[in-house]
């Protein structure tokens, strides 16, 4: 099966996991911003409308991030609780969802310095062998394992640049938003990681390290 | 030129392959709403009662903020107190303020206020930043989140105080909510991949 072929299946299962679950709230305004405020006012359960539309983008996030789902799902569950003992100083004019991103971006940069499992787990001869060989491969999930590894291998600051860039498709003025890195550092993080994923995971030569 | 945009293709194949994370569970949900119930219910936090709040719990802290900044000019490098600090006469903030970019050193603050948690030890912050709109300080004490410590403002020094551990902290001021910076005063953090532009101390260590 080519790439090309496994991209359709993907982006179909990415539009049922991302889907919001909204609870229903008929004729109330059901924005973010509404159900914080219903939250501050003591409606504390609210808070399970936010989980539900957030949990999936932070988890598949966190994920990537650490390179864990069980780290993943603990930084997540982490994030949420820090939001929520946070909410009295959410500002309205911030999006939720951004601001939520945030709070979980630092909680993983805390969980990968805090992580002796920070270090590489890839050596990165291993993951172009690998990669090479599932590429030519009929088995789908075994490229994406490779795809997989191949951005745990990356250094953790283009790996985040990436991932905030390529996975979540933020635009640069959002991703400077969230980690507080400067637009040019992040192109030029997000270049790079671009060059090297494809020189592991296609072994090309690249000018961008 | 060429391989830019060849890596460019393939960076969008690839971000569309790892689009499919793990799937959210009603469970791992319900855990996060468990623990939820286990929090104090939030509260609106007013900026306004906030600043008060500081204030009077540090009346003197512009002042020896403004005196600690006017030392360290004078002296011409960034240097570290430890102790109560001494207000320097004829000295202000407006001198400090036009300096570029901050000159500050965390300080340990004078007596006064709430007596630090076992092995903690209270460090003030003070960065001037005329321009800023808000200031806040992130850190391993507080987890990086720079909604967590903000920083109060007088005349463009932003200071405030946080208990912190004994032993080795990095930090970093975050600028308007976007911009990180180190502290000028304070030495750079070891560098690792994602602590590059962050300050260090030691808490508790004689300096």
């Amino acid at each position: 099966m080519s790439r090309e072929g496994r991209s359709g299946p993907v982006a179909r299962r990415v539009a049922i996991v991302t889907e919001p679950t909204v609870r229903g709230f008929v004729g109330v305004d059901t924005t973010d911003a509404a159900i914080v405020r219903r939250i501050l006012d003591g409606e504390t359960e609210s808070f399970a409308v936010l989980v539900d539309r957030h949990h999936a983008r932070c988890l598949r996030l966190a994920t990537r991030l650490l390179g864990s789902v069980q780290d993943a799902e603990e930084t997540v569950q982490d994030a949420f609780v820090r939001a929520y003992r946070a909410l009295g100083r959410y500002e309205e004019r911030d999006q939720f969802g951004a601001w939520l991103t945030r709070i979980l971006v630092n909680r993983c940069r805390t969980a990968l310095v805090r992580n002796a499992r920070e270090a590489r787990r890839f050596v990165s001869d291993e993951v172009a062998a690998n990669a090479a060989s599932a590429r030519d491969g009929a088995d789908g999930a075994m490229w994406r394992a490779e795809v997989e590894r191949a951005l745990a291998a990356l250094p953790a600051e283009q790996r985040e640049a990436f991932v905030l860039k390529h996975v979540e498709e933020l635009d640069y003025d959002a991703m400077a938003e969230i980690t507080g890195a400067g637009i040019s550092a992040l192109k030029m993080r997000v270049k790079r990681a671009r060059a090297r994923l494809r020189a592991l995971l296609e072994g090309e030569s690249s000018d961008g390290e | 030129m060429v391989n830019d945009e060849r890596d460019e293709r393939f960076a969008g194949e690839i971000g569309g392959v790892l689009r499919a994370g793990p799937a959210s569970t009603a469970a791992a949900r319900a855990r996060i709403m468990d623990a939820v119930r286990a929090e104090p219910r939030p509260r609106r936090e007013g900026p306004v009662a906030v600043f008060g709040r500081r204030i009077v719990r540090h009346p003197g802290l512009a002042l020896l903020a403004a005196a600690s900044i006017a030392a360290f000019i004078a002296l011409g490098r960034a240097v570290r107190v430890e102790g109560p600090v001494q207000p320097i006469p004829g000295t202000g903030v407006q001198q400090a303020a036009t300096q570029e970019p901050a000159v500050h050193a965390p300080v340990v603050p004078a007596a006064g206020g709430p007596p630090p948690a076992e092995g903690a030890v209270p460090v003030q912050f003070v960065l001037v930043e005329p321009k800023a709109r808000k200031v806040s300080v992130v850190g391993d004490f507080n987890d990086w989140d720079p909604a967590a410590t903000p920083l109060d403002s007088s005349k463009g020094v932003w200071t405030t105080e946080v208990e912190i551990p004994k032993g080795p902290q990095s930090y970093a001021f975050v600028v308007d909510g976007s911009k990180w910076i180190a502290d000028p005063g304070a030495p750079r953090a070891p560098a690792d991949e994602l602590s590059a532009g962050y300050s260090m101390i030691v808490v508790g260590a004689k300096q």
